[in-house]
């Protein structure tokens, strides 16, 4: 629905795509980090498939159906108690011993099964909860006390096997039911994985969705945090290794059911195979992350390089080695990814782009409307060094004055002698403000969207999101930089968003980079919709509806011109030049009380800086190797206020020749014969007489429905 | 004179016992234990039976020596004994392939150094944890050698390797040659530690980040300490397969010796935390493993209940520690120690 | 001595030749014919030459796998030696997997040799009741399997391996014999895993023939063939025993262990070392006096040729997998100090080994 501003840059369709862009953007996303792993898994899965003969075999499915249920019960233990900010070595030992036991039980005590079944998982819950008591109330490290566990159960388990290894070969019992628990089918899907997918969704749901899941991840991410939001950390850590014993324990069960074989031996290297299932999958060791898939993915990987060694008949040493070496390699990403994720995507975040633009008019020319004058010295000073940042000002119809504060204030000055009084306290920097007709303030406020002020001060959201471009790979969702807005006749609020890619606080980095990032926004109250009309449109800045109420007028801040945007009438949905190639950053439009309008320049263009628009490489150096107070940025020092009719002919400028008061002039407002200026980096309003008459129509300029 | 030279020593031992240097306590257990053994158990006080107990420690207690330099330095060699494993390993397969016996006992230096700074530079400029790094090079490094060079698991010395059979089967003054193996090996350490370097050492397990602030080479110390416990590795390796008679890597695979080596550096007072820890503790409390499980033997323990009594001593040994040097448990990461 | 040698081999050879013969007749007693079907086996009457040719057409690119605990020693290594060169020879498509004692590998491969669908499967099992349920699968996938050295109670179309009951009973009254000699009575049992039929039925008969003679067994441990573990164990039995007269174990590789144990222990010839298999090491240490006698039971290449043997047999005599169930017991010979020194008491690792 929205139109497509982006042949405003004079560039071809190849400008608009970036791989390093979408690259970056790609590394941002969460879901990424699933996909390495992922792509591991089809890359070995293709590897073996087509080097290996009898791979893709619907048997060797089954084969691989129970290591991969075996290994994933114990890695999905392993996964919760590494997100928990711990670590369980003794898993295989674990293994080992409910095989053993359950062997036991089963043959010698020829218990009923399902008593053999919740007894084993019970041991392997119990050996986990000795290792949860040393860690968690003992205090003793993750990682060496679970090392020591492993080599006592291991003894333990050796022990059982000493004595009963012999007795329980020569026993033999047949129940259906047991061999169902290793080798039953059920809707053609081996039980050890029905298990094992069962098991993933519970422990998927109790991560996601539970109360314990949410506090264990806490506990991992930030003990601190989780000790001062009152959470019993002791008790918390201890729960993730019951339920990994648990998990190892049911795994011990399966293979217990399957090979009726107790060995000393099973299990053992089981936890640095899982250790590496999980690392590759994911699960970070750095604690509170990870996920239920992707414990199965690395699971998947394992066992298919098992099997797939198997098949081709290699040695189980290389198996080893590919383990290792896949650990150490995904150990290494998880760390210095979770470590240097955030610098990296910086690095390359920003893709310096171009423009084509004009020479810029010669505004020394003798005798021209840009000639310096003294307008604007001498300004009266409103709330000075009260106020911070008032980058947009408004005078409502009662004559109150309404601004913007960096700190995240609004401000009402009742009138230009009156004290500032603090409105409302928004939380983001108020970048556009308007008055509706019910004397609400509407204000666009950077990495927020578009809210409304009520008169008591009450702040409520009005437009905070849209709906998400489908093909683009950030969450273009949310409003990033709110900046300028006016509200039509019929209550409709159109609005600048200047970046999707770039909060406030950086919006010169959007400049830097050139490219048609923002777009322009409209929100109807009677739907409560909000929709993109311009989209790529180069740093949208002011809005301001025509005097016919026909269009909007738009500045592009990058592109230095002014466009007109027909919401109504024949034309309406078109965009056309409003005026093109000015000598200045246009930052707010307004109407002035004559028909014509008011632009602020922010800064006016000079030739460095237009330069640099045309060598994105210059620029791309520049950002990489200056430091950041050193870069060649567009000038915001020089400003003034111009005056251009309907048409778009500049009829005069208004400077303030001392540059002292008002160094930047951002935006400006006429009202009872005075213009009120504000500036994004000012410690005040200014206020100067521009119109001699008094006229009250002028009176009538801002406010919906009062033109 | 003598009053002069003495005092301060004294006063340093007193300091050092108020403090609560764990190698004076091990010392103490160390010595108690003897003497308790020596009144109840017959056959324990013989020479032969000390020299014994020691002999078997020397093997433990070289690699423990390794060891502590990584743990002073706040690290972790799980790789130590795999590392002790094939290159033992490697020089009787290399003397049963006909070679000559010094070089190939140079080569398997060589190798020990090369798996040392592997690990090193893993853990130092790659910064994985090193306890990941060690627990992963650990089979890396049997997979590679046993598909690589050796032929089988279990090798036994051959006669033609001299040395070997020398060290192992001889001694001098007396005293078996590994022990004297261990004694060197300590005082060499020991010294190296009593120097600059050493004390770069400390500083560096004691506060890693004031260590770098300092200007201290951290990387370059970290992939020094792990080439320590590389060679330690080599030299325990050689004299344990010397005494022996044989190599046997489904043993150090499976077996508990990286148990008994950890647990001889906590119990020596090294702690897990970095930054503390003598030679001297280190050494009692190798002599006091070998000596318990001399004890144990001697009391009809069998290997199993043995390795539940080790068990039971290094987790004993691991609580103590963690209760005398808390780590800081709010911003403890997993691999950390 | 060197006769008794030749004995022992000819003896395995009409061991299996007996056996296949007896195992033939009952497989055509059965109207499971082979060669009417065309599917195997040889015609009536046909000239040398031609015997050839139609052997080779038989048995060429068929698919047999070998599945063992391990490939770390002179027995295994003999094994996988004899069955390359055998199988090579008549071009069969050989290979073999090592499990490094882990029974979940084990098994794994096992099944993957099921998937795999070969003609013939020869595994070394590590439990007498473990993978019962595999070997009968892969029969029922009409894979051959014959079992090698540790049996199984699962029964295969084919067991090689010595008579372990009666080995250890004839090693069991040699040790008894010495013992009775030295007036004292105390033995001890090492076994294997405890749970393989090797270690099952070796403990079986050395008990039996222990009490008739009535010796006194102060223990019976796994050492799981591991001369460290074995070595552990005989340690402590050492201390604990100090009038114990005999170690007997059912692998030298395990045995040399427990031997070096006893010679540390300064008791060489006080304490008789006995064990069963006989590689190279055994016999050196017989002669060396730390080991007092092995038991050669084909343990190397006899059983290794035993098994390409009726394995070949298999494949060519047509009949149906899972139908026949056979064992084939190896000659068991006793080595002394009096006959360590011959040519072919112990076997060693094959001259240039090397894996795959």
């Amino acid at each position: 629905m929205s139109r497509d501003a982006y042949s405003l840059t004079g560039m071809g369709w190849g400008n608009r795509f970036s791989f390093q862009r979408t690259l970056a953007e790609l590394l941002g996303k969460r879901w990424m980090e699933a996909v390495v792993p992922a792509a591991l898994l089809i890359g070995v899965i293709a590897y073996f498939g087509l080097t290996t003969e009898g791979f893709f075999t619907s048997s060797n499915g089954q084969t691989m159906s129970q290591s991969v249920a075996e290994l994933g019960l114990v890695a999905l233990g392993m996964t919760i108690v590494l997100v928990g900010g711990g670590i369980d070595l003794s898993v295989g030992a674990v293994v080992a011993v409910v095989n053993s036991c359950a062997l036991i039980m089963y043959k010698q005590l020829e218990w009923p099964v399902l008593v053999v079944a919740v007894v084993s998982i019970g041991i392997g819950a119990a050996m986990g909860g000795v290792n949860g008591f040393l860690i968690a109330f003992l205090k003793t490290r993750p990682f060496i006390t679970t090392l020591v566990t492993l080599l006592a159960y291991r003894t333990i388990a050796e022990f059982i096997d000493e004595d009963y290894s012999s007795k329980l070969a020569l026993l033999s019992r047949f129940d259906d039911s047991w061999t169902f628990i290793g080798a039953g089918r059920i809707a053609g899907i081996a039980m050890p994985l029905v298990i094992l997918i069962v098991v993933a969704a519970v422990i998927h749901l109790l991560l996601s969705r539970s109360r314990w899941g949410w506090r264990v991840t806490a506990v991992g991410s930030s003990r601190t945090s989780a000790r001062r939001a009152g959470m019993n950390l002791a008790v918390i850590t201890a729960s993730t290794y019951v339920v990994s014993g648990a998990l190892a324990g049911a795994s011990g069960l399966l293979i217990a059911s399957r090979l009726e074989q107790t060995s000393a031996r099973t299990g053992q290297g089981l936890e640095f195979s899982v250790l590496t299932a999980v690392v590759l999958g994911g699960v970070s060791l750095a604690g509170g992350r990870g996920t239920a898939m992707r414990a199965l993915i690395g699971t998947l990987v394992v066992c298919v390089i098992s099997q797939g060694l198997i098949l081709q008949g290699k040695e189980r040493y290389l198996f080893q080695v590919v383990l290792a070496i896949i650990l150490l390699v995904f150990a290494a990403i998880d760390l210095k990814w979770g470590k240097n994720r955030g610098k990296a995507i910086q690095k390359i975040y920003l893709v310096p782009g171009r423009f084509k633009i004009e020479k810029s008019p010669d505004i020394y020319e003798p005798g021209s409307v840009w000639a310096l004058n003294d307008k604007l010295t001498g300004a009266q000073a409103i709330g000075r060094d009260v106020l911070d940042g008032p980058e947009d000002v408004v005078v409502d119809r009662h004559g109150n004055i309404y601004c913007g504060d960096r700190r995240g204030y609004l401000w009402r000055i009742p009138g230009a002698e009156g004290e500032p009084e603090l409105l409302a306290r928004v939380g983001g920097h108020p970048l556009g403000v308007a008055v509706d007709a019910d004397d609400n303030v509407l204000i666009c406020v950077a990495g927020m969207g578009m809210y409304q002020v009520s008169q008591t001060g009450a702040v409520s959201g009005v437009s905070t999101e849209v709906r998400r471009t489908w093909y683009r790979v950030n969450d273009d969702s949310a409003i990033r930089l709110a900046d300028d807005l006016d509200v039509t006749d019929d209550g409709i609020v159109y609005f600048s968003d200047a970046s999707t890619r770039f909060d406030g606080d950086e919006f010169f980095l959007d400049l830097i980079e050139s490219r048609p990032n923002g777009r322009l926004l409209s929100y109807d109250p009677s739907t409560g919709k909000t929709s993109v009309e311009l989209r790529n449109y180069a740093f949208p800045n002011g809005v301001c509806i025509s005097h016919d109420g026909q269009s909007v007028l738009i500045n592009s801040s990058n592109l230095y011109r002014i466009d007109r945007y027909w919401i109504k009438g024949p034309k309406k949905g078109q965009l056309e030049p409003f005026a093109v190639n000015l000598p200045g950053i246009p930052d707010n439009i307004n109407r002035a009380s004559d028909g014509t309008y008011w632009v602020a320049f922010a800064g006016m263009r000079t030739p460095s800086w237009d330069l640099a628009c045309k060598l994105p490489g210059f620029r791309r150096r520049m950002i990489k190797e200056v430091p950041t107070d050193e870069w060649l940025l567009p000038n915001l020092n020089t400003s003034c206020v111009i005056k251009v009719t309907e048409q778009g002919e500049v009829l005069e400028s208004l400077w303030d020749g001392q540059q002292r008061d008002h160094a930047v002039i951002t935006s400006m407002r006429e009202y009872d014969g005075y213009l009120y200026l504000g500036g994004l980096t000012n410690n005040r309003l200014g206020r100067v007489k521009v119109n001699e008459v008094e006229d009250h129509d002028s009176k009538q300029l801002e406010g919906a429905g009062q033109r | 004179m003598t009053n002069t030279t003495k005092t301060p020593t004294v006063a340093a031992v007193r300091r050092r016992l108020l403090s609560g240097d764990q190698g004076y306590i091990v010392g103490g257990l160390l010595l108690l234990i003897i003497l308790v053994a020596s009144v109840t158990l017959d056959s324990f006080g013989s020479t032969t039976n000390l020299l014994n107990a020691a002999r078997s420690a020397s093997t433990l207690g070289i690699l423990a020596i390794g060891m502590t330099v990584v743990v002073i330095s706040r690290g972790l060699d799980l790789s130590v004994v795999m590392t002790m494993g094939v290159t033992s390993a490697f020089v009787v397969q290399y003397v049963v392939n006909g070679n000559a016996e010094l070089a190939g006992l140079m080569w398997a230096f060589v190798i020990a150094l090369m798996l040392g700074l592997v690990n090193g530079v893993l853990v130092a400029y790659v910064e994985i944890p090193a306890l990941f790094v060690t627990l992963a090079t650990a089979l890396l490094y049997l997979g590679i050698f046993r598909m690589a060079y050796l032929k089988t698991e279990i090798m036994t010395v051959p006669s033609e390797a001299h040395f070997m059979r020398w060290l192992g089967r001889d001694s001098v003054i007396g005293v078996p040659n590994p022990v004297w193996l261990f004694a060197l090996s300590a005082g060499l350490v020991g010294w190296l530690l009593s120097r600059n370097l050493g004390r770069y050492l400390y500083a560096l397990g004691d506060n890693p980040e004031a260590a770098r602030l300092a200007g201290l080479p951290v990387r370059p110390l970290t992939v020094f300490t792990y080439l320590v416990s590389a060679v330690a590795g080599f030299v325990g390796g050689i004299s344990l397969v010397s005494v022996s008679g044989s190599v046997d890597l489904r043993t150090v695979a499976a077996g508990t010796l990286l148990y008994d080596v950890v647990a001889v550096v906590v119990i020596g007072g090294v702690s897990l935390a970095g930054g503390r820890g003598s030679i001297g503790g280190v050494v009692c409390a190798a002599l006091l493993i070998g000596v318990i499980g001399n004890v144990m033997t001697l009391l009809n323990f069998d290997t199993i209940q043995q390795a539940l009594a080790k068990a039971v001593i290094v987790m004993f040994a691991i609580v103590l520690d963690s209760v005398l040097h808390p780590r800081d448990e709010e911003t403890a990461r997993v691999g950390e120690l | 001595m060197t006769r008794k040698i030749g004995a022992l081999r000819l003896a395995v050879w009409l061991a299996v030749s007996v056996v296949a013969i007896s195992a033939c007749t009952s497989g055509s007693g059965g109207g499971n014919s082979s060669s009417s079907d065309g599917s195997g086996g040889l015609p009536a009457v046909s000239t040398p030459g031609k015997v050839i040719t139609q052997t080779l057409e038989n048995v060429k690119g068929k698919k047999v796998r070998m599945v063992l605990l391990s490939d770390a020693n002179a027995l295994q290594q003999s094994w996988i030696d004899r069955a390359k060169i055998g199988f090579d020879e008549s071009g069969v498509d050989f290979e073999y997997t090592v499990s490094n004692y882990d029974n979940q590998v084990l098994a794994q491969q096992v099944q993957t040799v099921i998937d795999q669908k070969a003609d013939a499967l020869i595994v070394q099992n590590s439990d007498v009741s473990g993978l019962a349920s595999l070997i009968k699968k892969a029969q029922d996938a009409g894979i051959y399997v014959i079992v090698l050295n540790l049996g199984s109670n699962a029964q295969s179309d084919a067991f090689v391996g010595p008579n372990w009951d009666g080995m250890s009973a004839k090693l069991a009254t040699r040790v008894a014999d010495d013992c009775t000699k030295k007036g004292n009575k105390e033995v001890a049992i090492i076994s294997g895993f405890g749970s393989d039929s090797g270690s099952v039925l070796a403990v079986q008969g050395a008990t039996r023939v222990f009490k008739d003679k009535g010796m006194k067994i102060v223990a019976t441990q796994p050492g799981q063939y591991d001369p460290s573990k074995a070595g552990d164990v005989a340690r402590t039995l050492l201390q604990q025993n100090p009038n114990l007269c005999a170690f007997l174990g059912n692998w030298d590789g395990m045995m040399l262990g427990v031997s070096k144990v006893v010679h540390d222990a300064g008791k060489d010839g006080d304490i008789g070392v006995y064990t069963m298999d006989s590689s190279i090491g055994a016999c050196k240490a017989i002669s060396e006096g730390t080991l007092t006698a092995a038991v050669n039971y084909g343990g190397g290449t006899a059983m290794g040729d035993s098994a390409v043997a009726i394995t070949q047999y298999l494949m060519q005599g047509g009949v149906k997998a899972g139908s026949s169930k056979t064992a084939v017991f190896t000659a068991t010979t006793i080595i002394d100090k009096s006959n360590a020194d011959e040519p072919g008491s112990c076997y060693d690792t094959p001259p240039g080994w090397s894996k795959k």
